[in-house]
This record gives C-alpha cells, sequence and structure tokens, in this order.
C-alpha cells in the first residue's frame, strides 16, 4: 500500500487478455447465465448459443432451467425465445433489503438521508425532477449534471424501497 | 438524456461483473452499490501500477440498466485533480447510441461516435481492460516529462 515509487511502475503484461480467457474458459452454464442477464429483449436460443459460444441444445438447456427458477421468462415456444423476468429480479432486491438487520438497515438509510440532503442543498430543490433538462447546462456540463442527478434519484429510489421492506415512512416523512 | 431518472438498474449483473474483476491481478476491490453510489459498482485500481506522486487512487465506475443502457467511467486522482472518461450506451441528441467521452474532462462535447461489442462483459474485457492497461503506461511516461 505505501510502496515508494521504485516499488511501482506499470505491469508487466496485459492483464486484459486474461480476463478475456477466464470470460471464454468459463463453464457453458455460467456462460450462459452472464449472457441471460442482458437478455432485455426476446431472445432466440441460437442468438444465446452465439453470444455464449456454447452449442444450441447446451444454451436451450440452461436457459430452461433459468426459466424453471424464475430468472428468465420464455416468452415464445417456436421458435423458443426467452427474456429476463424483471419481476425475479425486483422480488430478489426487495428481498435483500428486507433481510438487513437493523444496524445495517439504519446506517445505509442514515447514509443515503445524507446524500440527499447534501443534493437538496447543492441544487437548491427538493427533488430531481424540479429541474428541468434545459436548465441543467446552467449547472455545469449538461450531460454531467444529468448523470448527477440520475445518482440523486436513485439515492431516493433506495431510501423509499428500504422504507417499504419495513413499512416505513415515505421519502420526504421525518428527518433521520 | 431526456431528463428521465427511471432506468432500473441491472443489478444482478453489476454484483457478477463486481465478483469477476474482484479477483483480478489489476484491482484493489471492488464495492457494490455503495450508499454515495447506490446504482453502481466502484472498482479500485491497483496502486502500485501508479506513480504516487502523480496519482492517488484510481477507479473504474461501472453502471449498467434494463434498457440496455451503460455508463462506464475510468477516473483518476491527482492529488485532487480528476482527470476522467466515459465509455456510454444511451441515446443522444449529438451522438450514436454508443459513445465515449474523451479525458481529460469527459464533458458532453468531448464525445466521439463508437460501435461497442453488444455485450457488457466483451466491452468490459475487450475494451475498457485493454485501455485501462495503456494508460497504466502511458501514465509513468506523463509524469516522467
Amino acid at each position: 500500500m505505501n510502496a515508494s515509487d521504485n516499488e511501482r511502475g506499470p505491469p508487466s503484461s496485459d492483464f486484459s487478455k486474461d480476463l478475456g480467457e477466464r470470460l471464454d474458459n468459463a463453464p457453458a452454464d455460467e456462460r450462459v447465465y452472464r449472457t441471460a442477464l442482458e437478455l432485455y429483449t426476446p431472445t432466440r436460443v441460437v442468438e444465446v448459443a452465439e453470444r455464449a459460444d456454447c452449442s444450441k441444445n447446451s444454451a436451450r438447456r440452461h436457459l430452461r432451467r433459468l426459466a424453471d427458477i424464475g430468472v428468465l421468462t420464455r416468452v415464445t415456444e417456436n421458435p423458443e425465445t426467452f427474456k429476463r423476468n424483471e419481476s425475479y429480479f425486483e422480488w430478489r432486491r426487495l428481498n435483500r433489503l428486507s433481510e438487513l438487520d437493523d444496524d445495517e438497515y439504519r446506517d445505509r438509510l442514515g447514509e443515503l438521508l445524507s446524500e440527499d440532503e447534501v443534493y437538496r442543498e447543492t441544487y437548491d430543490v427538493e427533488t430531481p425532477d424540479e429541474i428541468d433538462p434545459l436548465e441543467y447546462g446552467e449547472y455545469g456540463d449538461a450531460e454531467n449534471v444529468w448523470l448527477d442527478l440520475n445518482n440523486w434519484a436513485a439515492i431516493r429510489r433506495e431510501i423509499r424501497d428500504l422504507r417499504r421492506s419495513r413499512q416505513d415512512n415515505p421519502v420526504d416523512e421525518g428527518v433521520a | 438524456m431526456n431528463g428521465q431518472h427511471d432506468r432500473t438498474p441491472n443489478r444482478a449483473l453489476l454484483r457478477e461483473l463486481a465478483s469477476l474483476l474482484a479477483s483480478e491481478s489489476w484491482v484493489e476491490n471492488t464495492t457494490v452499490f455503495p450508499a454515495n453510489r447506490p446504482d453502481s459498482i466502484v472498482v479500485s485500481l491497483e496502486q502500485q501500477y501508479y506513480p504516487r506522486k502523480y496519482v492517488s487512487e484510481a477507479y473504474i465506475e461501472v453502471q449498467s440498466y434494463t434498457n440496455g443502457d451503460f455508463h462506464i467511467s475510468y477516473v483518476e486522482d491527482q492529488h485532487g485533480e480528476k482527470w476522467l472518461c466515459r465509455w456510454d450506451r444511451h441515446d443522444s441528441e449529438d451522438y450514436t447510441r454508443d459513445h465515449f467521452h474523451a479525458p481529460p474532462e469527459a464533458r458532453h462535447e468531448d464525445g466521439e461516435n463508437r460501435e461497442y461489442p453488444t455485450s457488457l462483459w466483451t466491452v468490459i474485457s475487450q475494451v475498457v481492460a485493454p485501455w485501462v492497461y495503456e494508460r497504466m503506461g502511458a501514465v509513468w511516461d506523463e509524469f516522467s516529462t
């Protein structure tokens, strides 16, 4: 950690090749799962097989298994197409939030609320939606302001979801 | 970029990606959904690959959404001064859906049209990781001049 600069130096070999190999050499079920997480629209087995670099039969078998456990939805049967089952992922998230113990819940909520507070002071409004996109440029680089407001919205969404997981108050009621 | 903030993060993918990258030699550690960036994973890069006097820390932040959008930022903290760039996939009035915001500031006007592989896994391994490797070399050149 505190190595002086003469113990430091650029990496000795191109690590990106190793990463590519790790992805390529993973077991077929992992490769199909990674691809499955990106099936935002109904996708045919043959395309998944291509993207996961495995046989069509193997892709079909793993896709059906993922559909059985709820990760994917089988959209059409002939030809077979699959897409992500968003309600499964939403359930998984809410389940995760509801499993936080009291300390974790309080810490996380406290941190989020103080982030929310900083944003309200920075932009001098109560919610990110109160800022007109045409005015983003007044706060800095318009695209970076958009991304910053996205982050603020994400903070507020998580506050809401956390409180819902405990049947607590909505985001603006009460102060931590 | 239309003022909407209702994209749903692809959290399952981001968790998988963080756990994959956590065991890479060039990665110091990964943080999943920190409270100040609740839609992101933050991948801290190995400090020994940077001259300490020039770069105090470097990290990659990844955001991925269920409409296919992503933002991958590379950030160097040059002792208080941020040096950054960003690989983006999202609709834009001025650029193609896939584009890159060049360093050092990654402003909107620094955008360049690009075409990335479909899969975020491949974008990371074939676009971002090779770029980071190059940068880790270039930074020593910049530092010594």
